[in-house]
């Protein structure tokens, strides 16, 4: 079953589909929400911070809630305005990674916040910014809550399991479908100028196909199946380098769990 | 003997529309005829009911199996259907995967009912090129993507040359990359071009190296030969393969090629030696019965003392009957007997 993510003005072309509809504020949210049919919705997303958000206290709400920081570096102090609202609903902040996102990452961390990182192509200060916070989120006994895409790649790595950054980051096109202002499919909302054709179950697999033609650096590189050139797009000519020694980082750490926990679980064993 | 199994390998034509340059399968045109394949599977269908062998595996190889076109292949269907009953009859594929399009995708869908083909392919080393100027390694890729999406399993053979020692670990992770099943490394022989061939020595190193890149990638996919060794050390079992490893006289392992020809192992049927004789003039009675049916088991049977006292003879078994040097050993003796001392002092510290 495709998820589609439409804007609020769209929600009725796609009444028969699971979707989460997107609105600007919280007053356009509580405007049109009394026409979507509530079986159907499936989650919210909020593209704005708004300093007064007391109007969403206001709806009923059983489904998750994802906002959107935009600008982290002016933003991340208004996070502490969702505090109630992240009491009565699954609340999710979706942080851009752009300078100073770190700090809104700790700030909503420490709120209790799940955070997901729009990590798009960063620089190099960028992945070192990326990796203080994975140490930050891996480490900091006060850190409860996930960061994507962190999160589920750690356990991948773990549990040896496959997973891929594209299925974590709700932008695989066979389960997520993002539907612009205009009306038509685009590969997600960071990469909403990719517009998709009708048949996109298999976008992973020719995307694959593709890069392993092209043989760059992801025809061999060590965290591709987890990857499949995701920061590759839109600038295929991005280096991984700096990406890589942060994978290397999470994997690292996915061992050396496995190997504590394997080292207790013999410790307990041998005192049985 | 009771025979419980029999694995055919079919070369219905050893032409090829590729060249690989360690490979002298382009052959003018030769052609398996459909008749013969009605006699074997008359005969194989006679033999199965008497002997009450359920299992058969053919694997079709060649030269290029996928040139002999649709027809050929919907002509084998219609004669399974004809001939072949209350047996459990596998058609495996090995392929350079090139012509895998179009019509003949789905009646190979249809006769592969095991969903597994082999392929080969060599990434980064101009060693393969098809006849009509096409592109090989794109060819490949984009036959192996398609068989992905047709719920196939790809497993792939790499030919180990001298030039793949400096890329062995983009070798790994370009093979895993691919999504394939697994990957089965096998060293390149019958080579004399320095740029290529490669010594006993050099396999081993080729495969320590390989097995230190897979340990540090928590073994996550099947690379061959290491992940039988790995397990036959680790569960101190014999490998079951005719490559490494003991093999069974219970299953009948036969090879056949486009003219009928019978042979026990591929690479006799390559050299053109120790042929058992030809199905149109054989029954099964008689093939079981000859003398070079059973020459590799038998070969296996007499290790030289060299490899009785050989720690390791449980899992090599002196390796492939037809690569056996003066001596009666594996060719490869000091690779594999280098990586296995590799792998058990690895394993070992591992189960510690």
């Amino acid at each position: 079953m495709k998820i589609y993510n439409v804007p609020l003005t769209l929600v009725d072309s796609l009444k028969t589909k699971e979707i989460i509809v997107r609105s600007p504020t919280p007053t356009d949210l509580l405007h049109y929400l009394s026409e979507i049919q509530s079986d159907n919705l499936i989650g919210i997303q909020l593209l704005s911070v708004e300093k007064d958000n007391s109007i969403l206290s206001e709806i009923e709400l059983s489904i998750p809630i994802e906002l959107n920081i935009d600008d982290p570096s002016s933003e991340y102090s208004k996070l502490y305005n969702y505090v109630e609202l992240s009491r009565r609903v699954d609340f999710k902040v979706s942080i851009k990674v752009k300078p100073d996102f770190e700090k809104a990452v700790k700030v909503a961390l420490s709120l209790g916040y799940q955070v997901k990182l729009e990590v798009g192509q960063p620089d190099d200060t960028l992945v070192n910014n990326l990796i203080e916070i994975f140490k930050h989120y891996l480490s900091n006994p006060t850190v409860t809550c996930p960061v994507e895409f962190f999160h589920s790649v750690l356990i991948a790595f773990f549990h040896k399991h496959s997973t891929n950054i594209w299925e974590i980051q709700d932008e695989d096109p066979s389960s997520n479908i993002y539907i612009k202002d205009n009306g038509q499919k685009a590969l997600s909302m960071r990469l909403n100028e990719i517009i998709l054709e009708d048949n996109v179950d298999n976008f992973l697999d020719e995307r694959r196909l593709q890069l392993l033609i092209e043989q760059g650096e992801c025809a061999t590189c060590r965290f591709f199946t987890y990857c499949i050139g995701y920061f590759k797009i839109p600038d295929n000519s991005y280096r991984c380098n700096k990406i890589l020694e942060l994978f290397d980082i999470i994997k690292t750490a996915a061992d050396q769990l496995r190997l504590d926990l394997q080292e207790t679980n013999k410790h307990d064993g041998a005192h049985e | 003997m009771q025979i419980r199994s029999i694995y055919l390998s079919i070369k219905p034509t050893l032409s090829c529309n590729a060249k690989c340059v360690y490979c002298d399968t382009l052959q003018p045109s030769t052609i398996l005829p459909i008749d013969l394949m009605e006699t074997l599977f008359e005969k194989l269908a006679s033999f199965t009911k008497s002997n009450k062998i359920k299992y058969v595996t053919i694997n079709w190889h060649g030269g290029e199996p996928m040139l002999m076109g649709l027809k050929f292949y919907a002509n084998v269907i219609d004669l399974q259907k004809k001939y072949i009953k209350n047996v459990e009859l596998v058609h495996k594929m090995q392929s350079n995967v090139t012509l895998y399009k179009g019509n003949l995708r789905k009646v190979l869908k249809k006769l592969l009912n095991s969903r597994i083909i082999g392929t080969s392919l060599d990434p980064f080393h101009p060693t393969r090129s098809i006849l009509n100027g096409e592109n090989y390694y794109i060819k490949c890729l984009e036959g192996i993507y398609l068989l992905l999406k047709d719920g196939f399993q790809v497993s792939v053979i790499y030919v180990v040359h001298k030039k793949s020692l400096k890329v062995v670990e983009k070798l790994y992770y370009f093979f895993k990359n691919i999504n394939i099943h697994y990957v089965r490394f096998l060293p390149l022989l019958d080579m004399t071009d320095p740029q290529y061939m490669i010594t006993a020595e050099e396999w081993g190193v080729f495969l320590k190296e390989l097995y230190d890149i897979w340990e540090n990638d928590n073994f996550s996919y099947i690379i061959s030969p290491l992940f039988e060794w790995k397990k036959a050390i680790l569960e101190n079992v014999p490998v079951r393969s005719c490559e490494s490893g003991p093999i069974s006289k219970s299953g009948l392992h036969l090879i056949m090629s486009h003219d009928g020809l019978l042979y026990a192992c591929d690479r006799f049927q390559i050299k053109r030696t120790h042929c058992i004789g030809n199905i149109m003039q054989m029954d099964f009675d008689e093939i079981i019965n000859h003398k070079e049916t059973y020459y590799v088991y038998k070969k296996k049977q007499l290790l030289p003392k060299e490899c009785q006292i050989c720690n390791f003879s449980r899992i090599c078994m002196s390796g492939c009957a037809a690569l056996h040097d003066d001596t009666g050993k594996t060719m490869w003796c000091n690779g594999i007997k280098n990586t296995l001392i590799h792998l058990h002092s690895k394993l070992t510290k591992f189960m510690d």
